[in-house]
């Protein structure tokens, strides 16, 4: 227990890392991309599972799927993304790489008979990565100097929750999680120029934004046994809302100047507005061991805003998403035969609007297959390695195309901090 | 491992991701063009009386529009004090290599120079006596000089006796008061520089060699104890008026040259700026050697005195002087805009005048302040 503490313990020291960029030049706009992360379980089956009940790993979108909870768990997470993209208009490409703590979180089973679990930790919110280089030349003089434009954004949002699970029925599983997003983006614009005894232009933009939101969810377990149907058979189905982010904190602008007068030139609160977002979701177990999950979510981010973006800057996102997932050895005695083997894949209207030929900006719309494999490493600490490798801007018009890869390494360790020794 | 974090990036590419990023008037470098900006320039001629005891060579004549005399007191004298007879005083003073013939005259036709001396009526310093202050302080009337000859190599000066029993007495007796003379030029017949105490050789400072008579006996004196100083005044109505303002040696004399730079946003990030003079030289060898000086221009937070703050040199290129200026400014622009002090390089070592063009000249030769910035920025 003492280990799952510090651990704990070291990583609230890191909240600011928690964010999963993946590098895309579209994440350079409000506070970045919206995170889709829903959880280490999920990322190997297409980021759903708002319907899933079990496991020992904490959903993030649900929290009345806590309840399933078996012993108190930790579960902290790395990422890896990398990001190829094309520049349409011009021919040229890029590529990013971008690696993160990716969260961490806490699940105390308090009573497990009634689904009773408390729960707290870090996730990503959104990720702000991204480089552009833009050239150009400064006209009416005798000597035409030729600059090129750098601009570098990084940081992101994390967020902190804390929430509960409870089965008020045996069937029905509801929790709420108070959740408080924080977090910094900065870009970095740099001018340099051909000539070389020319000033680079050095400016610094940051915006600390920070809120509180909240998410409440419920699954119904077998729900789908009313119809008395095969099919319909132990299907669970989930939902959740989290609640309109409602953001305030500050915006500083500084300048590098050669006369070493580096000022802060703005020092100004912004405040923002991240709308709220529903899912449902459902789960079926097909045979012991093989689960299916499906998930849609959607979100009305086109009436994002903050004080330096206007709404319809992005636009409404929706997300769809499922998966399988296969245990292997469900009922061995050792914990070492036991395996998860997880496959999905998800489509997202994404929030990002990419400029197209016609100079129209499209909403770009992303699809992304996912596969993953959990080991067990102790008897309560499993290992999880989960790929993503999906395509952003499918239309043929647009003037940006994207490939991105993520990696997520996750291990979750466990305890019987709360189980009541049995009575003779 | 929890808090691992990298990031990678493997392109250097010039172009990507352009229509992104909205480069407006607010982001995209601009440029500031004095001239085709039609940005209100002002200028102003100012005469910046000069001490230049700290110079190694002080300047010494008088031309129709420069006139620079010489301050010199000498101490170590007191053998002389109970003399009976002073049979001989002389000041040499050893020739530098600048010279400043009349116009049309050749070189040589400095040795027909003479000079007269006047006791000074008051105390002062080699490095802080002016052209004003001298006049302030005062000097008497009658000429202590007795003879002057110019060589090749020297300035001998004849002195009257009694101002050198004067000296002699003051140096040993602190009621009785002598300030040196200054030694003025006769006639406008040029001007030539002499080495001073400070220039670190003996060989060529100034020395007073004086011959009396104490005890019977004859004996000769030398001291090196000197203490000199050259000030200089401009005549400037002497000097072709066309749009010039004038940038002179010794005298001072400096322009002050102020842009009007509200075009350009407050904070905005200066890339680079050029300030451009252009000379006129048709008359070179009558005032001056071309290309023998470079200039300076300073720049003041607080005031107009110019006198210590980021000096920027430029040869000269042609007949344009071209001053890197973006730290300027910069100041400027973070700071306070009182304008641009421009000066001569080595402006205590000789009196040679720049006529540089003002704004009131046609646009090609007015001077002109090229800056290339970046706004500041905004949200």
């Amino acid at each position: 227990m003492k280990k799952l503490v510090l651990i704990f313990a070291i990583s609230l020291l890191v909240p600011q890392l928690i964010y999963a960029g993946d590098g895309s030049p579209l994440s350079g706009r409000g506070i970045g991309g919206f995170s889709s992360f829903s959880g280490s379980r999920s990322t190997g089956m297409g980021n759903a599972g708002i319907a899933l009940i079990g496991g020992n790993e904490l959903s993030i979108v649900n929290p009345a799927s806590w309840s399933g909870l078996g012993y108190v768990t930790f579960n902290a997470i790395y990422s890896f993304s990398g990001n190829w993209s094309d520049d349409k208009s011009v021919g040229t490409s890029s590529y990013l790489t971008n690696g993160n703590f990716g969260g961490a979180s806490l699940g105390l089973p308090i009573q497990k008979d009634i689904g009773l679990v408390v729960a707290g930790g870090f996730d990503p919110f959104t990720s702000y990565n991204y480089q552009t280089r833009t050239r150009g030349s400064v006209p009416a003089t005798t000597e035409i100097p030729v600059w090129t434009l750098h601009n570098t954004g990084s940081g992101g949002l994390g967020e902190g929750f804390l929430g509960f699970s409870i089965k008020p029925f045996k069937w029905l599983s509801v929790g709420s999680a108070f959740r408080y997003v924080f977090g910094r983006v900065q870009t970095t614009r740099q001018i340099t120029f051909d000539n070389s005894s020319y000033y680079s232009t050095y400016s610094d933009r940051s915006t600390y934004l920070r809120g509180p939101s909240a998410t409440f969810g419920a699954i119904v377990e077998n729900a789908g046994d009313i119809f008395n149907s095969a099919i319909t058979r132990d299907i669970s189905i989930g939902g959740y809302v989290r609640l309109a982010t409602n953001l305030h904190g500050n915006f500083q602008l500084r300048n590098s100047y050669i006369d070493h007068l580096d000022t802060t030139l703005v020092d100004e609160s912004v405040t923002g507005y991240v709308p709220p977002e529903f899912g449902v979701g459902i789960t079926k177990v097909f045979r012991e061991g093989l689960t299916g999950v499906l998930d849609v979510r959607v979100q009305n981010l086109s009436k994002y805003y903050d004080s330096s973006t206007p709404k319809g800057t992005f636009g409404d996102e929706i997300f769809v998403g499922g998966g399988l997932e296969f245990f292997q050895g469900l009922r061995s005695l050792s914990p070492f035969d036991k395996r998860a083997y997880r496959v999905g894949a998800y489509y997202e209207k994404s929030q990002f609007l990419v400029m197209s030929n016609s100079g129209i900006m499209k909403q770009a719309d992303e699809i992304f297959l996912t596969g993953g494999i959990e080991l067990p490493i102790s008897y309560a600490a499993t290992v999880n390695f989960s790929l993503q490798y999906g395509f952003r801007g499918l239309a043929s018009d647009l003037l940006l195309k994207e490939r991105v890869l993520r990696f997520y390494l996750s291990i979750t360790g466990g305890e019987t901090w709360f189980f009541r020794p049995q009575s003779d | 491992m929890i808090a691992i974090s990298v990031a990678g990036c493997t392109n250097k590419i010039n172009q990507y991701g352009s229509w992104l990023v909205s480069v407006d008037s607010t982001v995209a470098p601009r440029n500031f063009d004095s001239v085709l900006d039609s940005a209100s320039t002002a200028s102003q001629q100012i005469v910046h009386h000069l001490a230049t005891g700290s110079s190694t060579v002080l300047t010494l004549g008088k031309l129709p529009w420069v006139e620079s005399r010489l301050l010199i007191q000498f101490h170590g004298l007191d053998s002389v004090y109970n003399a009976n007879s002073i049979i001989q005083a002389k000041i040499t003073l050893r020739r530098a290599t600048y010279v400043l013939p009349p116009p049309s005259q050749p070189a040589d036709r400095i040795k027909q120079l003479t000079f007269s001396g006047y006791a000074l009526n008051g105390g002062w310093t080699a490095t802080g006596a002016t052209w004003d202050s001298v006049q302030a302080i005062g000097y008497e009337s009658v000429n202590r000089i007795t003879n002057s000859q110019v060589t090749d190599t020297t300035v001998v000066l004849s002195l009257d006796t009694s101002i050198v029993r004067t000296w002699a007495r003051s140096d040993v007796d602190s009621t009785v008061k002598s300030y040196g003379i200054i030694i003025v030029p006769q006639f406008e017949g040029g001007i030539l520089s002499v080495y001073s105490p400070v220039n670190g050789t003996s060989a060529y400072e100034p020395i007073i060699t004086v011959i009396y008579q104490k005890n019977g006996a004859i004996d000769t004196l030398t001291s090196i104890r000197s203490l000199s100083e050259s000030v200089s005044e401009s005549y400037t109505s002497n000097l072709p008026s066309r749009s010039f303002k004038y940038i002179e040696g010794g005298t001072g004399l400096r322009m002050w040259l102020k842009f009007d730079l509200s075009k350009i946003p407050k904070h905005s990030i200066v890339n680079y700026a050029t300030l451009t003079l252009t000379a006129d030289f048709s008359d070179t060898s009558k005032y001056g050697t071309k290309s023998i000086d470079s200039l300076v221009v300073y720049y003041d937070s607080t005031s107009t005195s110019f006198n210590s703050f980021t000096p920027v040199v430029s040869s000269l290129s042609g007949n344009k002087y071209t001053f890197n200026v973006t730290l300027l400014t910069q100041m400027m622009l973070n700071g306070q805009n009182n304008g641009f002090m421009v000066t001569k390089y080595s402006e205590l070592n000789n009196v040679d005048t720049r006529f540089i063009y003002d704004e009131t000249a046609p646009d090609s030769l007015k001077p002109k302040l090229n800056i290339i910035y970046t706004p500041a920025g905004t949200k």
